[in-house]
């Protein structure tokens, strides 16, 4: 019981401490997860963060999980994400009722234009980033295109981009297994 | 009722939303597609920013703000929770399998699919953003294009000066730290100042 509520404490205060989520929290779990409470190394943090990459959801949320599965098993995996979002989603309650409050004055309104515009500046580093990570060869620049102009243009459902990816990915798998030094797939 | 749908269209977003908080955008602005009485996208567009000023994971904060504009704190708590349930079943899974998992050749085969088709979908998102906020919607149309300088109508220019002035900052490597805060209050104050 003792660690379940120090899971949660802990994981509350990386949640209260770190803006942006995902990778950004990585220097508080660092402090409070590896040098205070010692539950963990950074390696393994590290591939956590590998795992949760490669997963659907939340990066938070999978790390977290993981280090509370380490801990206590699954109730450590539930307790531990519920600790990291409890800072943001009662400070987003606030918000949300402080913001439509207020909405429809003018100069809310015309800040919110302005937020808007800094908002697509911050999104689109990080979309530079996402992709310098992610697109390492042609093939993946023509997955990443197609995505793209599948949804941006043709509106498609996400969900059906990721899965047709995944059925892609799998066949080039196959095609590779069958011949042995193929052309025009490099390994990253 | 709604609350059953905004339950069911976020554990959907945490089934397939890869790659973190970013890559549930393009679920919201489905959803906000799909269900057009929930939210706009210039909505959505500010809850983002809300968003980004809150500490906490940006995906979970995201589905408190759009759950809570829905549904009141029910909705907020309720969406919170269906985003995470399908990750943390899918990671007690993999939990237990850790070791087998990540050396997998499959897995690795799939994510270096998925990965940029991910990327693909963020960029679009991005793309849907940078619409909402730079174009003036009502004029953008191909029928009204009888010119070619109608095109530069389509533009909300002095949002595109305001883009185009904070996006070298937000790149250069010694203020990309700062915190996403600065610049949103920096968006907030031109905005009001010059009445945008």
């Amino acid at each position: 019981m003792k660690t379940l509520l120090q899971l949660y404490f802990s994981f509350f205060k990386v949640g209260l401490m770190t803006f942006g989520g995902g990778l950004s929290m990585f220097p508080m779990l660092e402090r409070e997860v590896i040098d205070r409470r010692k539950w963990c190394t950074k390696e393994e943090i590290l591939d956590y963060y590998a795992v949760g990459q490669c997963t659907p959801g939340i990066i938070a949320v999978d790390v977290s999980a993981f280090i509370g599965y380490r801990l206590k098993k699954t109730l450590g995996a539930v307790i531990a994400p519920l600790g990291v979002i409890s800072p943001g989603f009662g400070i987003m309650l606030l918000l949300a009722t402080v913001l439509q409050q207020v909405a429809d004055y003018p100069a809310v309104q015309s800040a919110f234009v302005g937020v808007r515009v800094a908002v697509c500046a911050l999104i689109t580093v990080s979309v530079v980033n996402i992709l310098r990570e992610s697109v390492r060869n042609l093939w993946q620049l023509a997955v990443a295109l197609l995505a793209f102009v599948v949804v941006a243009v043709f509106g498609a459902n996400p969900a059906w981009v990721v899965l047709g990816a995944a059925l892609l990915g799998l066949a080039q798998g196959r095609l590779q297994k069958g011949k042995p030094a193929p052309e025009g797939s490099h390994r990253p | 009722m709604t609350l059953l749908l905004l339950c069911y269209e976020f554990f959907f977003t945490g089934l397939f939303a890869v790659g973190g908080g970013l890559a549930t955008i393009p679920f919201l602005q489905n959803m906000g597609k799909k269900h057009s009485a929930w939210f706009t996208g210039a909505g959505l567009a500010d809850m983002i920013a809300a968003s980004q000023c809150a500490p906490g994971p940006l995906g979970t904060n995201m589905a408190t703000f759009v759950g809570y504009t829905v549904g009141g704190f029910s909705g907020s708590f309720l969406s919170v929770l269906a985003l995470m349930t399908p990750t943390v079943v899918i990671d007690l899974v993999i939990a237990a399998l850790l070791e087998r998992f990540r050396n997998a050749d499959w897995v690795e085969k799939l994510m270096r699919a998925i990965r940029p088709a991910s990327a693909g979908l963020i960029a679009a998102a991005a793309f849907s953003l940078l619409r909402i906020s730079l174009f003036r919607e009502s004029a953008f149309s191909f029928a009204g294009l009888a010119h070619l300088r109608d095109l530069l109508l389509w533009f909300d220019w002095r949002c595109v000066a305001l883009y185009a002035a904070l996006l070298p900052f937000a790149f250069w490597k010694r203020l990309k730290k700062l915190h996403p805060l600065v610049f949103i209050a920096a968006g907030a104050a031109v905005g009001v100042l010059f009445q945008l």
